[in-house]
């Protein structure tokens, strides 16, 4: 009796959906695929148009390949079997290179769960007369019954597409195949190499049209850097996010760096914190925010990293987790050139509130400097972090990498609500009022600015906080000096009395 | 010899097939084919139409030709990496695919060294 039940509720749910409008009349209730790629899910608003056509197009050698896979890696291990369909690699080499990333297929082969079908084209082969692609439909058709596969990759759909030897026939068998992938309700990804050849545009117009998603890779060097970037072209019936997005391949599958909506997600100023000094705290009204970001400007030896440290140190002994990220010095330099003023961040270091992440800037591209520090903050989940210095991105390739780099770094720890602490080396005395720090000013809540002045013949440290957002403060100079037992800042007495 | 239906096992709708002309069951037959094709689509009949025509008017009965509908058994479909229907493969005498609805029969007589 209740099975009954059951079966004629699910009878009619099914008849229901079968009377349902198609989705794409309601935007906002587009079914999406997430892909499970980090970042991508992001991008696309939730994932690919579930029971509709993806197109992944670029070069070759843009990781068109990768993206897609990893998409039917993850479906597979979360349990939904899938079909990869590869006109151009080999089975072999498309195992090779999962490996690489970690993802064992021939696992999820034998698990039922991947169906991998290399689809050589024979070469040597002739036509004579009409033909049509039935063979390949009733192929994915047969294996997504026989596995219940609902997602599915054509892997260089172009190298198909060429035996057609006409363009009008090609466009009629594309046309068929869309429309039944979505009678089939498949999933699909198509990827699809884009050639200069004018000749064959053609193709990709068509493509561009049928898919309701269309992605494009893009592999650049500039500066003898190389840089991956994707872009959503288009997306019917869904909002994405239309940047070009910076990423990379790692050893775990693709990372995809979306800069959220960056002004509308960031939360309101956290709570209070130290800035490790008394005095600072008194000008800054009470102290830093929690996840703001903070930007130390001065020239070299003006003690932007005493201040950091002090910052630091402190942070560490009311009970907060700090990540400091240099680029310029070791982590043994660091600690031991912060002992002669007297402050000592072995404690931190030894009870486990403090971790260094120093590397050269040059070692790396941007991408993978900041995919290490997110890795870097997703294992410690730091309260604060601290970078020695900003200045030194430049080195990683161009300024605008170096840009995209910050941006991303500030973004990810807004969103994370994390203390973002930088510091900036400026080139002269001269540049002291000019809050650029590569140009991210905007993003900075509060600028601190060190600089050298000469005071009755004496050189002294001058500090002045030239920017806040949400506290109060003065511009005030202050006399900054390091002391054998750390900072000592104070307000500079001036004529017109301001203090 | 004969023209059989391959069905993957599965009981197929059986197509008229060309009455084989006879000759010594124990001998291999001089030309092996394999027509696949997509159940009744036109392109399909039309090159079955075709073959069976060349078969009778030059094999002298000395072939072997199975059909296979891809949509019967798609397996034979993946070890032959078969995407197109219709399409001959010809295992002898020489390895040899043709796609299409074998409309032009001087490539199937050349694919089978006729010509």
């Amino acid at each position: 009796m209740v099975a009954e039940n059951k079966k004629a509720s699910k009878g009619s749910e099914q008849k229901a959906a079968t009377t349902k409008k198609p989705a794409k009349t309601n935007p906002a209730q587009i079914a999406k695929a997430r892909t499970g790629i980090s970042g991508l899910d992001e991008v696309l608003h939730g994932g690919f148009a579930e029971k509709r056509t993806t197109l992944i197009k670029g070069a070759a050698g843009t990781g068109k390949t990768v993206l897609g896979q990893e998409f039917l890696y993850r479906s597979a291990i979360g349990g939904k079997p899938v079909i990869l369909v590869s006109f151009e690699e080999t089975a072999e080499a498309i195992r090779q290179n999962a490996l690489a990333m970690g993802w064992d297929i021939p696992a999820l082969e034998k698990a039922g769960k991947f169906f991998l079908w290399e689809a050589k084209i024979d070469r040597t082969a002739v036509s004579s007369g009409d033909f049509s692609i039935d063979s390949l439909l009733a192929v994915i058709k047969g294996k997504a019954q026989q596995i219940g596969a609902e997602r599915l990759m054509i892997d260089a759909i172009d190298v198909l597409m060429r035996i057609f030897e006409d363009p009008v026939k090609e466009r009629n068998e594309l046309y068929r195949l869309h429309d039944w992938l979505i009678e089939q309700q498949l999933t699909t990804i198509l990827t699809a190499k884009i050639t200069t050849e004018s000749d064959e545009t053609y193709r990709y117009e068509f493509l561009d049209y049928m898919a309701d998603c269309v992605l494009l890779l893009d592999l650049r060097v500039t500066h003898q850097v190389a840089t991956r970037r994707l872009r959503v072209i288009k997306y019917r019936g869904s909002g994405f996010c239309s940047n070009e997005y910076p990423y990379i391949i790692t050893g775990g599958g693709n990372v995809i760096m979306p800069i959220t909506t960056m002004q509308l997600m960031h939360r309101a100023p956290g709570e209070k914190i130290t800035s490790g000094n008394a005095e600072l705290d008194k000008e800054l009204g009470g102290g830093f925010h929690q996840a703001s970001s903070i930007l130390i400007s001065g020239p070299t030896g003006s003690g932007k990293t005493t201040l950091a440290v002090t910052f630091t140190e402190k942070a560490c002994s009311h009970r907060g987790k700090v990540l400091y990220v240099s680029f310029e010095e070791s982590q043994e330099s660091i600690v031991a050139a912060m002992l002669s003023p007297g402050i000592d961040m072995r404690p931190a270091m030894e009870q486990g509130g403090l971790q260094f992440h120093t590397i050269m800037p040059e070692a790396l591209v941007p991408e993978e400097h900041l995919y290490r520090i997110l890795q870097k903050i997703e294992e410690f989940r730091p309260n604060h972090i601290v970078v020695d210095a900003i200045s030194a991105c430049q080195r990683m390739g161009t300024e605008q990498a170096a840009f995209d780099f910050l941006v991303r770094l500030i973004d990810t720890c807004k969103q994370r609500s994390i203390t973002c602490l930088m510091t900036n080396q400026l080139d002269s005395n001269e540049q002291q009022l000019n809050i650029s720090g590569i140009g991210i000013s905007s993003v900075i809540d509060t600028l601190i600015t060190l600089r050298f002045v000469e005071v009755d013949g004496k050189i002294h440290r001058d500090l002045v906080v030239l920017k806040s957002r949400g506290t109060h403060h003065s511009n005030q100079h202050h006399l900054y000096l390091i002391t054998d037992s750390g900072i000592d800042i104070r307000p500079v007495e001036t004529k017109t009395g301001a203090s | 010899m004969e023209i059989s239906e391959k069905t993957g096992g599965r009981q197929g709708k059986k197509r008229p097939a060309l009455e084989s002309l006879g000759g010594d069951p124990r001998k291999q037959p001089q030309y092996q084919m394999r027509l696949f094709v997509a159940g009744n689509e036109p392109n399909s009949a039309i090159a079955q139409n075709n073959i069976e025509e060349i078969c009778s008017a030059h094999l002298k009965g000395n072939f072997q030709l199975d059909v296979i509908d891809v949509f019967e058994d798609f397996t034979a479909a993946i070890q032959e990496s078969i995407l197109v229907t219709p399409a001959l493969v010809i295992d002898k005498p020489k390895q040899m695919t043709i796609f299409g609805n074998l409309q032009d029969k001087a490539k199937v007589l050349a694919a089978l060294e006729l010509l």
